[in-house]
């Protein structure tokens, strides 16, 4: 029944069978499809290169679905949102959940189609090479299983950014930037590759590629799966909150404290595999590589997710005025237009604790554990930083506050990178002062904390260390005021 | 019937509705005038539930807006003062897309959507590709989809900007129709004139705030004072001049051309009262009338500047 009406007599996947299947668009772009595979197939039989040819029809296949099919559903999410179509859905009797299911399988069907038109060629094959279906099933297991992720990420970017191109763009660099960086298993997990990668070096195995979680070993496919799921899960309740309403966050604050949770358990159970997911190095064997990526991966995380719940000044004054004429003096601290800094507080307190988990879980003397410790402290407090030093600039800066926070981050990051860079150019040889002067920064600083084992890496440690919590505690003092004019002057404006 | 309650709505620093309370009855044509900026389409969103009020209560027949909004918005059909259409959608395609998601049952799409084509007189235009509608046409597409689900409440911001006199000669029928129906309707509009034709109720808005609002005769005398009335007469006027003047509900007599004008104290009945007594004193009255409520002079007394 639920099916039913979510997905069979979707009227907004109805919307979208008809318009992008229409003979006059289709049957061009098919016999197309066709032709390319047909010559992909001839040519790699001829050169008695079954695998090589396989490989092309995959990576063939993951152009027309990753990117041609994000592309289009970006394109009709921001469509009916910049035209005021979407306005129209919303205020139908129809669920955002069918909403969203409705844009997620319903624009890319012209995509599935060309797809589908592609496996005949793609079993053949795969016959034809030796040990390959069943490496050639999971890839496209994972293939069909990727691209729901993709387009929710591109529903997301269309219901949040301004404009069409910009929405088209961002998800695109998202899918090729996650490619880029597949050799870490939480991101190789998001991607095609390692099932593919395995198709061409796996020459001798029938059986689906393994890798390790938590330490222990388990099929690569399932790894994936237990990677997306969540991830999709998530992304589709941010998807549905905006599909309700068009200036609704993404997430609330409870659900952002519970992805950022989920993230950092998926991080911290890639981390016993180190950076490759393929090849010989499973089974920690460069531990520290499961901690940078860990604290990288969850200080970015931190800071994306701090952004995402951060009220603006027009926001805030909303919520605490509507707090008032309930007879509160503000908002709730979980509420959307509450100030941030219980929730970024939550942030780090996880980073921690996923930190302190990372330092017991990855093999390594203590010393080891220590400085992943150390590296866990540093990212936390950027998260802190980060995310009060928004809450406060904008309240205090407004409209202009954008600009002023990214001078801000560039002052306090990016500035002691060149400056350590600038140095080590023009007095060569006094590497200390040069890795201490980046280790100011947390983008250099979680790493070196970790990392080094030079004789002055307690020094580089304390440098990190401290720049952080400065920075840290005078942004949680600033945020705390900011946010107690903020209130007072939305209090007081009639 | 709509109820709004204290409602405020703010824009980052500015506020665009402020403590707006308003009754609209059902059988009621409610228009929301005022000039741009006023607070009118914000009223009219956040009345759909398309945008989130800072406080106040908006109530839909009866259901709270801000807990049984599914629910309340099933009741409503809203026409945004932009014609957005899936221009890769024919007509029909287009209506059937909203009469599925109203939950109309397949076996009777086909009969509402053919009602709501012929309707707005687009039933030539049912295999046609949107996107090749006139600007015009399209305005007519969005009406039939506002009422295909047959809304108990009606809210249309701005619908006749860019409707052609048949479009508006057909809206203004629909109108009347879906009042004597009994339905809620809301519009806004720049256009004053028509709004005097459509409305059966006015409120005037500016700077996020309701200026005055009730009937449209009640407003305008509220406004402008007594309703006044004229009389034509053919040959020497005098003595009809000098028995308005004798009547104790006629004042401010004066004259405009050819007519005799004056302020009269009374309703319709008492008005056509007069007219039998001048013709019966043997006043050979050529025409005779209220003056209707211009509207445009309501709006420009009440203080807004800014008509487009």
């Amino acid at each position: 029944m639920m099916i039913d009406v979510l997905v069979l007599k979707n009227p907004v996947l109805v919307k979208h069978l008809r318009s992008r299947l229409r003979p006059q668009h289709l049957i061009p772009l098919v016999l197309m499809v066709v032709a390319i595979c047909a010559c992909i197939t001839w040519a790699s039989m001829a050169a008695d290169d079954p695998r090589g040819g396989l490989m092309g029809l995959i990576t063939f296949q993951g152009l027309l679905l990753f990117l041609v099919g994000s592309s289009a559903v970006a394109a009709a999410v921001s469509n009916a949102r910049e035209s005021g179509m979407l306005d129209f859905h919303r205020i139908s009797p129809q669920r955002p959940l069918a909403l969203s299911l409705g844009f997620l399988l319903g624009a890319p069907v012209r995509e599935f189609i060309l797809f589908a038109c592609t496996l005949p060629f793609a079993l053949v094959l795969a016959a034809e090479a030796d040990h390959t279906l069943l490496l050639w099933l999971a890839a496209t297991v994972d293939l069909l299983l990727l691209s729901p992720l993709y387009y929710s990420i591109a529903i997301l970017a269309g219901l949040a950014l301004p404009k069409r191109t910009s929405s088209t763009t961002l998800t695109l660099m998202l899918i090729i930037f996650l490619h880029m960086g597949w050799m870490v298993q939480a991101v190789g997990c998001l991607t095609i590759i390692p099932l593919t990668a395995a198709l061409a070096t796996d020459a001798a195995s029938s059986v689906p590629l393994h890798t390790t979680i938590l330490g222990f070993p388990a099929p690569a496919l399932l790894v994936c799966l237990l990677h997306q799921l969540p991830i999709l899960v998530f992304l589709l309740v941010a998807i549905t909150r905006k599909m309700r309403h068009e200036l609704a966050y993404p997430l609330t604050k409870l659900d952002a404290i519970s992805f950022y949770f989920v993230m950092a358990l998926l991080l911290l159970s890639d981390a016993p595999a180190g950076l490759a997911m393929i090849g010989p190095s499973h089974g920690g064997e460069s531990p520290e590589l499961g901690g940078i990526a860990l604290s990288y991966g969850l200080a970015l995380l931190g800071c994306l997710f701090a952004a995402l719940v951060t009220p603006d000044a027009g926001a805030f004054a909303r919520g605490v005025r509507h707090a008032r004429k309930l007879g509160f003096s503000h908002p709730s601290n979980w509420e959307e237009r509450a100030a941030n800094p219980a929730t970024v507080a939550v942030f780090a307190a996880i980073f921690l604790v996923a930190g302190i988990a990372a330092s017991s879980l990855l093999p390594g003397p203590h010393a080891q554990s220590m400085r992943i410790m150390t590296g866990a402290f540093v990212g936390a407090c950027a998260v802190l930083f980060c995310g009060l030093a928004k809450q406060s600039f904008d309240l205090v800066f407004g409209k202009n506050s954008n600009s002023y926070f990214l001078l801000l981050l560039f002052g306090c990051w990016a500035l002691p990178l060149i400056i350590a860079l600038s140095l080590s150019v023009v007095s060569s040889g006094d590497d200390a002062l040069v890795t201490v002067i980046m280790a100011l920064s947390p983008i250099a600083g979680i790493g070196l904390a970790i990392a080094g084992d030079s004789a002055y890496s307690s020094v580089v440690s304390f440098a990190a260390v401290t720049a952080s919590a400065v920075l840290a505690i005078a942004f949680a003092a600033f945020a705390a005021r900011t946010v107690r004019r903020a209130t007072e002057a939305a209090s007081s404006v009639g | 019937m709509i109820q709004v309650r204290e409602l405020r709505v703010d824009y980052d620093d500015v506020c665009a509705v402020r403590d707006l309370s308003l009754d609209i009855p059902a059988g009621e044509v409610f228009g929301l005038v005022g000039p741009n900026g006023a607070g009118k389409t914000t009223t009219l969103r956040t009345v759909v539930g398309l945008l989130e009020p800072t406080y106040g209560e908006v109530h839909l027949n009866g259901l709270d807006l801000s807990t049984h909004r599914e629910e309340a918005v099933r009741m409503v059909g809203f026409m945004p003062d932009f014609a957005p259409v899936y221009e890769d959608l024919t007509v029909w395609e287009f209506l059937d897309l909203f009469a599925a998601s109203y939950l109309i049952p397949p076996d009777q799409r086909r009969e509402a959507i053919d009602k709501q084509l012929e309707l707005v007189d687009l039933t030539e235009k049912r295999e046609a590709m949107t996107a090749t509608l006139s600007r015009g046409m399209r305005q007519r597409l969005l009406i039939a989809k506002t009422l295909i689900p047959e809304p108990r409440i009606v809210l249309l911001d701005e619908p006749a900007a860019w409707l052609d006199p048949y479009g508006r000669a057909l809206l203004k029928d629909i109108l009347r129709r879906l009042g004597s129906e009994g339905k809620t309707v809301l519009i806004s509009s720049h256009v004053l004139a028509e709004m005097s034709e459509f409305c059966t109720s006015i409120g005037i808005m500016e700077k996020g705030r309701m200026m005055v609002s009730g009937r449209v005769e009640e407003v305008a005398e509220r406004v402008l004072g007594r309703a006044e009335a004229w009389v034509e007469s053919l040959g020497d006027d005098a003595a009809c001049a000098n028995l308005l003047e004798a009547d104790p509900r006629v004042s401010s007599l004066r004259r405009e051309g050819a007519s005799l004008v004056f302020g009269f104290d009374g309703g319709p009945e008492e008005l056509s009262d007069l007219l039998r007594d001048l013709v019966r004193a043997g006043v050979r009255v050529a025409s005779f009338g209220r003056r209707k409520e211009d509207l445009e002079d309501v709006f420009l007394k009440v203080g807004a500047k800014e008509v487009s």
